[in-house]
């Protein structure tokens, strides 16, 4: 834990900012959402929004980025400084093992993810709950989630992208994150209810392949 | 067993062109090592090697009697790492790189690291990444010195950097090395740096280590010497280095002494021997590797 | 451990390769499964087939005859109604009945079943409209329902605060009327502009089946008593313009029903086709003023059924086998097993392993040959092995793993 906690500094010095932008790009989001829903129940009357729901309109769509775009920048803050001048060598030098390090750095960063997204989906709760039923609350929510937890599989990737000594191999990566991608945003709202456990194994899988390149970039494969 | 480091039987591969094969060397508690080679002589490939960061395709080197590709936490922070180009988290700035450092290493002496900055005159709020490549390099010579390491592995330490700078990080390198009985193992390009630090001199060539010997040795008993022959071609002599005609004259290299040096030149009717001694490092390390 | 985890990656990589590979095949080269249009000619009493190629339209009957387009107008002129009115060709009646515009029209409609409905989720939310509205027109409500596990509550649809009232004068009228709770399913027609309201109908917790409705601001609730008939599996509410039904029931045997409507009774009239193998098969109904086309489509082809209108019984029926779809017919060459996320029988998408052919398993072997002489002097005689058994079992998605995922291991053993 102690060891976590003093890697973890050094990472959120590294990424700050970039927290900063997804937590503004969250913020703009919602305030979007809110003045939406705001202004369809001015101009079209509270019942009218309703029905809309019921007929199968969804609200998220946009959201759908934002887990992608917040875990693709949080992984390229956190390793792209790393893998300049191949200064996860210093990390790697720490008096620990590599495990315990590359683990420590992922979990800083899933932990960040995951704040920003918890946060987020707090916000989103508050927000669709001053205009929708709570059935449909819930439908926009499970939905969120779901990508939340998809984009996971997008920072596991990246990172293992970024951490992956050889050209080649990292294109192969590269092909292997972005089909899981796809597979991670396939459905939407209730189609996907039973395709949580997959996208969880792939978002384990993107983090695995994190450590795999790691240990790979210690023995200095090329 | 007084030796920090240990390399045996290594043998390394990039695809098939061969870096080097079964070379041996060992690194003695408290000596300065200097590795000399040519670029592409695998100097840098070492250094991985030691530091874990690469697998050699056969042999084993152990540091503190343990295998370099396990090695332990408790290991690691008995050695203090610099990287070629003087690498360090061009994010943090002065204080905060300090601050993260010190969490890891239970002997952290921040006034050492602290003094030096301050001899800079650096402000503690000053990023590592507007810094200079002559203040980064004495940055991370602080932070070396605030985890005092037993073993230091320098990477090119010199890479970078202008005169002034390369002698003020090689007279505190020297005074911390002395004052701690710390043992070194370091690479550079600038061959007068080397003479000034290092106890021991390593040469690589191409796929093996061509001498290990002490600097003080090298310098004392190897010689340039000149000659005049009528012969169009001198072919090698054990004893002798790299003799080649330079112009209107032959030159040579040994460590043999001018008696024997003449006597293995006998067949070539040579005139005029002058030995020309206490070259410097660098004149050793050319009449040892060749000009090019 | 390197090892372990290289294995796991190769493992997930294969798997994700599985349900992209094919679905990239079938993207790639899916084309429409079109079918000949049927329709039942009312004057021939035969089934008329149009089918539409790429410039002009093949029209034949059931017996093989070929027709021009002026004489298919004149023989189906329920289905082709408003050319034979432009033309004045338009007979007054039909089989002896008055045809008028309005009949005709109203008499249309069309049900849908597709392959996924046996788990299409159920509306969570409704809207009640009032039946009975004084002025012409239908109201959008103020508030919206759903049901709890004991009764009704009625939500504002701005304040989201409950109707406590309302919710109370309902759920009494739904207890009264003996509804047990908690509900199975509801289903209505929520949409606003729709031409009549027939409110919800709800089957219950014992399975009965019951008629929700408000009418004059008061609930409406009668036990549609169906269940003396057939057990409902599902019913769907569908309003035709002649308000001649209120939807349709399958029933547990899987059989189509329709629930009449008439004079505030409920009756029911089952279709004259075979029963519905619901997961396998889609079902389309287009309606009309004498006769109902029912297409039955499933993996084989596309049946085709015509009931009288007045009975429901059936009149005349055909088959059409199902066009080659190029795509499946390589997929299961290509993929001995592979995986796929959408199914025709599902709404909800999820992982499901299916088979191809044995072909599938030649070009399996064929893949692990070209890849073991490729490789076998850099693996090991057990990695060899191990490799082989997994390309024949896996074929492309195994090879993607195995090529995708890096592995030093060959370069080691290059060097030795």
């Amino acid at each position: 834990m102690e060891f976590f906690l003093s890697l973890s500094y050094k990472e959120w010095i590294k990424m700050r900012l970039f927290v900063a932008i997804v937590l503004a790009l969250s913020l703009a989001l919602l305030v979007y959402i809110y003045t939406d829903l705001a202004h369809q129940e001015r101009m079209e009357g509270a019942s009218l929004l309703v029905y809309k729901f019921i007929t199968g309109y969804h609200v998220l769509n946009t959201f759908i980025k934002l887990p992608l775009i917040a875990s693709l920048t949080l992984a390229l803050s956190q390793f792209l400084p790393e893998m300049f001048n191949k200064r996860l060598k210093l990390t790697l030098h720490l008096p620990a093992h590599e495990y315990d390090i590359i683990g420590s750095m992922l979990m800083f960063g899933v932990l960040i993810y995951a704040a920003i997204m918890l946060l987020t989906y707090v916000a989103l709760s508050i927000t669709l709950s001053s205009f929708l039923p709570t059935e449909y609350v819930y439908i926009e929510l499970m939905a969120f989630l779901l990508w939340a937890v998809a984009g996971l599989t997008v920072y596991g990737f990246t990172s293992a992208v970024c951490i992956e000594p050889t050209l080649h191999n990292k294109i192969n990566i590269a092909l292997i994150g972005i089909s899981a991608t796809v597979l991670s945003f396939w459905a939407e709202y209730v189609r996907a209810t039973y395709l949580f456990p997959m996208t969880v194994v792939l978002a384990a899988s993107g983090l695995l392949m994190s450590v795999y390149a790691t240990s790979r970039f210690k023995r200095g494969i090329m | 067993m007084n030796e920090i480091i240990r390399c045996e039987n290594i043998t390394h591969y990039y695809g098939n062109k061969l870096i080097y094969k079964n070379i041996n060397f060992d690194v003695e508690k408290g000596k300065i090592l200097g590795l000399l080679g040519k670029n592409g002589t695998g100097k840098t490939t070492i250094i991985n090697i030691l530091n874990g960061y690469l697998t050699p395709t056969e042999g084993c080197c152990t540091i503190f009697g343990h295998d370099v590709r396990h090695q332990t936490p408790e290991d690691k922070a008995r050695i203090g790492l610099l990287l070629e180009g003087h690498v360090q988290y061009t994010f943090f700035n002065v204080n905060q790189i300090e601050r993260f450092y010190s969490r890891f290493y239970p002997n952290w002496n921040a006034d050492a690291y602290y003094d030096l900055i301050k001899q800079l005159h650096i402000g503690e709020h000053q990023r590592i990444s507007s810094m200079s490549c002559g203040q980064r390099s004495q940055v991370a010579l602080g932070l070396l010195f605030a985890q005092d390491p037993e073993l230091l592995i320098l990477d090119d330490f010199s890479m970078g950097l202008d005169p002034g700078y390369r002698r003020l990080f090689i007279e505190r390198l020297l005074e911390f090395v002395r004052n701690g009985n710390k043992t070194v193992f370091l690479t550079s390009h600038i061959i007068q740096d080397m003479e000034m630090l290092i106890d021991d001199c390593m040469v690589f060539d191409y796929g093996r280590v061509l001498l290990h010997k002490p600097t003080a040795e090298i310098m004392n008993t190897f010689c340039r010497y000149t000659f005049d022959s009528a012969s169009e071609e001198i072919p090698p002599i054990v004893g002798l280095w790299h003799t080649a005609r330079v112009g209107n004259q032959w030159e040579t290299y040994s460590f043999q002494g001018e008696e024997m040096v003449r006597s293995l030149l006998n067949d070539y009717a040579i005139k005029n021997l002058v030995c020309h001694s206490h070259l410097s490092l660098e004149d050793a390390f050319i009449g040892l590797t060749g000009k090019y | 451990m390197i090892k372990t985890i290289r294995i796991i990656l190769v493992g997930v990589t294969t798997i994700v390769a599985s349900i992209i590979l094919p679905s990239m095949l079938k993207h790639a080269t899916d084309k429409p499964l079109t079918y000949k249009f049927a329709v039942y000619s009312e004057l021939a009493h035969t089934i008329f087939y149009y089918d539409y190629q790429k410039n002009n339209v093949d029209i034949t009957d059931k017996q093989g005859n070929i027709y021009t387009m002026a004489e298919a107008d004149s023989l189906m002129p329920i289905y082709n109604y408003r050319q034979l009115v432009q033309m004045n060709k338009m007979p007054d009646s039909i089989e002896g009945i008055p045809v008028t515009q309005r009949e005709v029209l109203n008499a249309v409609h069309r049900i849908t079943i597709d392959n996924d409905y046996i788990d299409w989720p159920d509306d969570k939310i409704g809207m009640l409209y009032e039946s009975m509205p004084k002025r012409v027109g239908l109201v959008m409500p103020n508030d919206y329902f759903r049901f709890t596990p004991t009764g009704i509550e009625f939500e504002n649809a701005e304040t989201h605060e409950i109707d406590e009232a309302k919710s109370r004068t309902y759920t009494n009228a739904l207890h009264k009327n003996g509804v047990s709770f908690p509900i199975r399913s509801m289903s209505g027609d929520v949409n606003a502009r729709k031409r009549y309201d027939e409110g919800y109908f709800i089957t219950d917790a014992k399975g009965e089946l019951f008629h929700m409705k408000m009418v004059n601001g008061k609930p409406f609730i009668r036990n549609t008593k169906v269940t003396d008939t057939l057990e409902v599996a599902r019913f769907t509410m569908s309003l035709p313009l002649n308000h001649n039904y209120y939807g349709y029931i399958i029933s547990a045997d899987s059989s189509l029903w329709i629930l009449n409507a008439g004079d505030g009774a409920y009756s029911l009239s089952r279709l004259d086709i075979p029963p519905i193998s619901l997961g396998k098969e889609s079902v389309r109904v287009l309606g009309s003023m004498f006769y109902w086309t029912i297409y039955v489509t499933n993996n084989e082809g596309r049946h085709i059924y015509v009931v009288d209108s007045k009975d429901l019984k059936l009149v005349d029926e055909d088959f059409l086998p199902s066009p080659e779809v190029w795509s499946e017919k390589w997929l299961s060459k290509l993929f001995f097993a592979y995986t796929e996320l959408h199914h025709y029988d599902s709404y909800f998408d999820y992982p499901r392993i299916k088979f191809g052919g044995w072909l599938a398993l030649i070009f399996n072997v064929i893949i692990a040959g070209i890849y073991i002489a490729a490789r076998y002097r850099r693996l090991s005689r057990n990695e060899n092995i191990a490799s082989a058994i997994f390309l024949v079992i896996t074929g492309v998605s195994g090879l993607a793993g195995l090529l995708l995922v890096p592995n030093e291991r060959h370069q080691q053993l290059i060097n030795k």
